[in-house]
Formats: C-alpha cells, structure tokens, sequence
C-alpha cells in the first residue's frame, strides 16, 4: 500500500472515531488530530477552548481591549493556517501561547516605537467610563461592579509598570499558572532568564503595588 | 508555589525574621491576589463566531489570490537573457571581411587571441638602411611655423 493510500485510511478512520465522540470530551491533542482529519468543528472546538484565556492573556500583557481582541482574532487564524506544521508531540497549549505571546511582543514593540500608537493608547485608559458593557460581568451588583473595575485599573497600571519581556513571564506565571518550563517554551528563553525575569518582575510588581493596597 | 518543603521552611523562618522581606513578600501576595479579585475579561457576545468567521474569511482571501509573480530572481534572469539576446540578434556583419571573420570557427579565434594577443613585428636595421628610411619618412605638416616653437619672436 503507497503511502498516500495509508494516510488517506488512517485520516478517514480518525475521521470516524471523532464523528462518534463528542469533542468536548477530547483532550486538545485529539481536538487537533480531528481537526488534521478533516473535522469541520473541531477548530471551533479550539476557539471555544482558547479565546478566553487567550483574551485575557493578551489583555493582561498589551492592556488595550480592543486590541486584544483583533490579536485573539489574528492567534486562531495563525493556528489554522499552521496546525500541519505543529508537532503533535507537545502541548497545543504551549503553541498557541507561544503564538499569542509573539503576536503581543510585536504589539507592544510596535507601541514604543510609533508614538501615535502609544497616544491612542493611553487616550483610550483616560475614557474609562467608555469601556463596552460586556467587559464587565452582569451578575455582579453595581458596587461590586465598581470595585473589580477600580481594582482591575489598579492591577492593569501596576502590570503596565513592569518591561515588556517581564510582563510576560509574570503574567503567564502568576495569572495564567503556567510551570517555568512552559514560560521558557513559550518565550523561546531559557530557564535561568525565566526565573531571573520573573523575579525582577515580582520586585518591581510589589513595589509598584505596594502604595495601592492600603 | 514553593514545591521545596525546606525551602519553604527555611523561607518562612526567614520572613519571621527580617521586617524588610516579609514586607515585600505581603505586598507581593496582596497584589497577586488582587489580580484575582479583579476577575477575568469576559470575551464579548458573539466573538467565537466573529473569530471562525474572520479565519475562513482569510482563508478564502488566500485561496482567491491570484497567481504569485515570479520571484525577483527569476525576473532579472529572464531580463539578462533577454539582453543578451538583443546583443547576438542586433549585430549584423557590414562586409565579406567581416562575414569571413564570423564565419571563422569560435575556437580557432579563441585560439588565435589566446596564444598571441597581439602581433608586433619583429623589425632591425642596420646603420646604413637606417638614414635612407628616416629620409623616406614624409614630415607632417602641422600648419604652425617652427620658428614659432622655439620662442624668439615671442620677446617683447
């Protein structure tokens, strides 16, 4: 049997085991390997997935909303346009971290470097009350809603403080959970510049934070 | 967060004791847990179908585009060949000399501008032919007197 012929059947068998399980129930890897045979919802199982972490992942580190939203948009487009290319071996969580990391680096190197990027930034923050409603969650009461969004301020300027590169380990470590092995995967750096990034990061997070606690 | 247990001892111990680290590692705690707190951002109505959307959008794009152009490197190939080909097919030989050198065979031309680039003629005199050869040699006429050359009339 040639090659093709072989790969053609083990698509179609993979094709059929993933029409008889509800994806839901697949881990990624498998979500993936559906996907790569032809399942037609299997990447909006990886969008379902994602698109939350990822948003608040991209938030937390460029802290524009809009933004982040064209980013996440720009992620999955990458990821479906690439998956072939990805090694099945390793964690999907891993790549598409990877992929939305490098896709809020250049955002944010874009930013220092195009002063009117920057200025449409910081003039977005200023109109704060401008925010889209569905930002915030609607089961929560007014004052509660007034707190989070006092606090969420807080926390978006205090993370704003910190250098690119050490935002975005602190933020995959300390919001997303991520193990220093996944940061070192994901940022393309090695275990030492992880820990002593984050470090530094944790130093100048707490003295930024410090003052706004109290 | 600490997987090392005596680390974790052995840090405790020391927070107890020094004011400065156990201050810092509070407002690092506080600060972490007001990240929290401050919830997460909830993806707006409708964004998972606007993201499946927009990539079959792009993916659409990609399939329409047209064929891609020929890269550089293959344009300035074609545009040298073409040179070189107005070059062979512009020149068009004037005279039977010329056409007898174009149809003389490559390798004996090559051959000929190889081995002597240049053919001087070997030429010697002796001291009584030298004089009769100088007298045959006409003198050219520049138009301009001698006595002019040597300067005298040119005193004021």
């Amino acid at each position: 049997m040639s090659g093709n012929a072989a790969q053609s059947e083990t698509i179609h068998h993979l094709s059929k085991t993933f029409r008889d399980v509800p994806l839901k129930e697949l881990d990624d890897s498998s979500v993936v390997a559906a996907q790569l045979a032809g399942s037609s919802l299997a990447f909006t199982e990886l969008v379902s997935r994602y698109q939350k972490r990822l948003l608040n992942f991209i938030y937390r580190t460029i802290g524009d909303r809009e933004r982040s939203e064209d980013l996440v948009q720009e992620v999955f487009v990458r990821v479906h346009r690439h998956l072939h290319r990805f090694d099945q071996e390793k964690k999907f969580s891993t790549w598409i971290y990877t992929i939305a990391s490098n896709l809020a680096k250049n955002e944010l190197r874009n930013r220092s470097r195009n002063p009117l990027v920057l200025f449409q930034t910081i003039k977005k923050n200023w109109d704060s009350e401008d925010r889209p409603v569905e930002f915030e969650d609607p089961h929560y009461r007014p004052d509660d809603l007034f707190r989070k969004r006092h606090l969420r301020e807080m926390v978006e300027w205090s993370v704003a403080q910190l250098p690119q590169h050490h935002r975005v380990v602190f933020v995959l470590r300390e919001i997303e959970g991520k193990t220093y092995e996944e940061i070192a995967d994901i940022t393309g750096c090695n275990l030492g510049t992880v820990k002593s990034r984050l470090n530094r990061a944790r130093n100048r997070f707490a003295q930024v934070i410090e003052p706004l606690i109290d | 967060m600490i997987r090392n247990e005596l680390f974790r001892r052995q840090m405790k111990a020391h927070l107890e004791s020094c004011a400065s680290c156990a201050a810092f590692n509070d407002s690092l705690n506080k600060g972490v847990s007001l990240i929290y707190d401050s919830g997460e951002i909830l993806v707006p109505p409708g964004f998972k179908d606007r993201i499946v959307r927009t990539v079959k959008e792009k993916e659409s794009e990609t399939f329409a585009q047209p064929i891609t152009p020929a890269p550089a490197g293959l344009a300035a190939a074609a545009m040298v060949a073409a040179a070189i080909a107005l070059v062979v097919f512009e020149y068009q030989p004037q005279s039977p000399t010329e056409m007898a050198q174009i149809s003389q065979p490559a390798e004996e031309i090559l051959h000929t501008q190889m081995v002597s680039p240049v053919q001087i003629p070997q030429v010697s005199f002796t001291e009584h032919e030298l004089p009769a050869i100088v007298e045959l040699q006409p003198i050219p006429e520049t138009g301009r007197s001698d006595a002019g050359d040597d300067g005298e009339n040119d005193q004021p």
